[in-house]
């Protein structure tokens, strides 16, 4: 068999995954079923496929954020950590490699199983995005209205771009727990030092997002109250994950599986039940996400910042819920702190 | 200690190299040259700071001060390629237990960017050479301890280095693998690799090493041919005697011990051995006391002393 990959590391986690074999079972009866959940819903429902299609674009960004963040940096991070403890860290310095491809190498051969299942969404959101052209061509439906939508490519609002600034910002902002992780990787050998690629990283999402919020959102308003929603959602945010790694960390459960499940009940959810709300009502002009759809921080920040702000700006339920569940958790920490047992003070000899 | 060298244009030199742990000094200024062909052996008691030297060669252990240059580059400020000529086994080779044999050579093979076909042909000769072909596709996670110690040893031939670097090689490998190994140490130092050996089997070490240098706290005691360092151990004024008894006679020891100038008696059913003046002329008086005294002596040879005898003679304290 010929070498597939110049990296030697990339090549290695590779084959420590099964190789070609693994992944591509993995990835085929993946693609198989969400390509058939995805088809069979859009026949499925009443209403259009493309309406249908289009909302599967949200869960294949959510599914992106699961592989890439999560499953992808578990991978890098456990990948550089097994290569620490078991030495074999040392075999790739003695090798003429230079820091960045021993990165580059751990970046693509250790998430090579989340890297397939992201090539996929992104195939598959591709298809959901387009409309319901794919959906009439493959399934054979005529649905003339999206197959000449697409022949003009006439972007409906701001689905294409939004799908496509969305992909781009997750990638970059989930290389960045990643090159976090693999700067464990770059022990810089004597007379080097290890370069910044958390620093770059951060500067590339950073760029990424501001491009994708200015091609997404035509220019808004910069209202105070838009400003100050936006500061309230992402303190809320904050301030819940803070105290939830407290108390993970208190009470020595997995940090990163009470993230996860604080994400999926706080983020998901909260969309899921939106979508399968707002199904029977696609068609409708008037479409705006509701307050259950709010109490999740995107939804509430991307509502604050759609082109109907007035719509929802006397309605504060979301935004509520949101501060309730940080208030919550904050104090679930500091009822459970530990108390500090009262030293008495010393008494001196002889009192 | 000073700078040595083994006389030949060095392939690979130390110069005051020195590694610290904190406030330990783990290496302290070690100084040394080895030429192509050289075979040195590294020896010392346990944590003489043998293993540490050899990461800190390899660039592996970061140097506190000094300099490590290799093909006359200094490793610490190259660019990384001359690390290829330089191959290095440690004591428990680390590998990806899961992959087989093959393929962790494979990844090797890449990493030191041989292409495919060269890649299978090497694999293939250093496989053979260190008797795992048949091992070939066994995941490395099932071999025992000898065999990894040979697919270490595969893993450093492989990218064909100048200068080979290895920590306690012949650990775990079988009497029939010591010998193909002091073989292939041989057939290595006629293609004129530079070889650094770290060991214990100090036997072993006389046979096949051309220069031997001991360690001890960090510092290196003695360096030289084994000849040399032997012959320094054992001074210039006073070997050691091997003397067997025609019978037994008991009271030799005592008899022994009123001569003067004799020391260090070790008495083994009919053979005793003794510290004594080296000079011929001194061995034949003391021969014709024993004579004189009726020692039933059946032979009296001087011994010249060895690895190991110079080894225990130069006083090095164990370290607990």
């Amino acid at each position: 068999m010929s070498v597939p990959f110049v990296n030697a590391i990339a090549w290695a986690q590779f084959r420590l995954l099964g190789g070609w074999k693994n992944t591509l079972i993995t990835g085929i009866a993946y693609a198989a079923i969400m390509g058939a959940t995805m088809f069979g819903v859009a026949r499925a429902l009443t209403m259009s496929p493309s309406a249908t299609l289009s909302y599967f674009v949200g869960l294949f960004l959510g599914l992106q954020v699961l592989a890439l963040v999560m499953y992808g940096t578990f991978r890098v991070s456990a990948a550089v950590r097994s290569d620490v403890s078991s030495r074999v860290i040392e075999s790739h310095r003695l090798m003429p490699l230079g820091s960045g491809s021993a990165i580059v190498g751990y970046l693509l051969g250790a998430p090579i199983q989340a890297l397939c299942l992201f090539g996929i969404n992104v195939v598959l959101g591709a298809i959901a995005a387009s409309g319901g052209w794919v959906a009439a061509c493959v399934l054979g439906l005529a649905y003339q209205r999206e197959f000449q939508r697409f022949l003009y490519f006439r972007l409906e609002g701001d689905r294409q771009p939004a799908f496509v600034t969305s992909y781009i910002s997750v990638l970059l902002l989930a290389a960045l727990p990643i090159a976090s992780a693999a700067r464990l990787a770059d022990a810089p050998p004597p007379g080097r030092r290890p370069s910044r690629y958390v620093a770059w990283v951060v500067v590339l999402a950073a760029t990424a997002i501001c491009m994708g919020m200015v091609i997404v959102a035509p220019p808004v308003p910069w209202t105070a109250v838009a400003i100050v929603r936006t500061a309230i959602a992402v303190a809320a945010f904050l301030l819940a994950i803070r105290h939830l790694l407290g108390i993970a960390y208190r009470a020595r459960w997995w940090s990163r599986r009470m993230v996860f499940g604080w994400l999926l009940l706080t983020w998901f959810v909260p969309n899921l039940i939106e979508m399968l709300r707002m199904a029977p009502a696609m068609d409708s002009p008037d479409q705006h996400l509701s307050q259950i759809a709010c109490c999740s921080p995107p939804a509430e920040i991307f509502q604050v910042w759609s082109r109907n702000p007035e719509i929802h700006a006397t309605s504060f339920s979301g935004l509520t819920i949101q501060c309730a569940a940080a208030v919550l958790l904050a104090g679930i920490y500091y009822a459970t702190r530990r108390r500090v047992m009262s030293v008495p003070a010393p008494v001196p000899a002889g009192a | 200690m000073s700078e040595q060298s083994t006389g030949r244009e060095p392939v690979i030199s130390l110069d005051r190299v020195r590694v610290e742990f904190g406030p330990v000094v783990a290496v302290s200024d070690i100084s040394f040259g080895l030429g192509p062909g050289d075979l040195l052996g590294l020896i010392g008691p346990n944590g003489a700071g043998k293993t540490t030297l050899l990461r800190a060669i390899a660039g592996i252990q970061p140097l506190a001060a000094g300099s490590v240059r290799l093909l006359g580059q200094d490793l610490s400020r190259g660019d990384g390629q001359v690390r290829r000529h330089l191959g290095f086994t440690p004591d428990t080779p680390a590998f990806y237990e899961k992959l087989t044999v093959r393929e962790f050579l494979r990844f090797i093979a890449i990493g030191y960017g041989l292409d495919a076909a060269e890649a299978d042909e090497r694999i293939g000769f250093w496989l053979e050479k260190v008797w795992l072909a048949e091992k070939a596709g066994q995941k490395i996670k099932a071999l025992s301890r000898g065999m990894r110690q040979r697919v270490g040893i595969a893993r450093t031939l492989l990218p064909n280095p100048a200068v080979i670097l290895l920590d306690e090689p012949a650990a775990g490998l079988d009497p029939a693998g010591r010998v193909q190994f002091r073989q292939l140490l041989g057939d290595l130092r006629e293609q004129g690799k530079a070889l650094v050996v770290s060991s214990h089997i100090l036997a072993d070490m006389e046979e096949y090493c051309t220069h031997v240098a001991i360690m001890a706290e960090g510092v290196l005691v003695r360096f030289g041919t084994v000849a040399q360092v032997a012959a320094r151990a054992g001074g210039d004024e006073r070997c050691r005697y091997l003397m067997v008894l025609a019978r037994s006679f008991p009271g030799v020891v005592s008899v022994l011990s009123e001569v003067p100038g004799v020391a260090c008696i070790v008495e083994e059913r009919d053979q005793i051995s003794f510290e004594f003046a080296s000079g011929r002329e001194q061995a034949a008086q003391l021969l014709a006391a024993l004579v004189a005294r009726q020692v039933p002596v059946a032979s009296f040879v001087p011994r010249s002393p060895g690895l190991e005898e110079a080894y225990l003679r130069i006083g090095i304290r164990q370290v607990d």
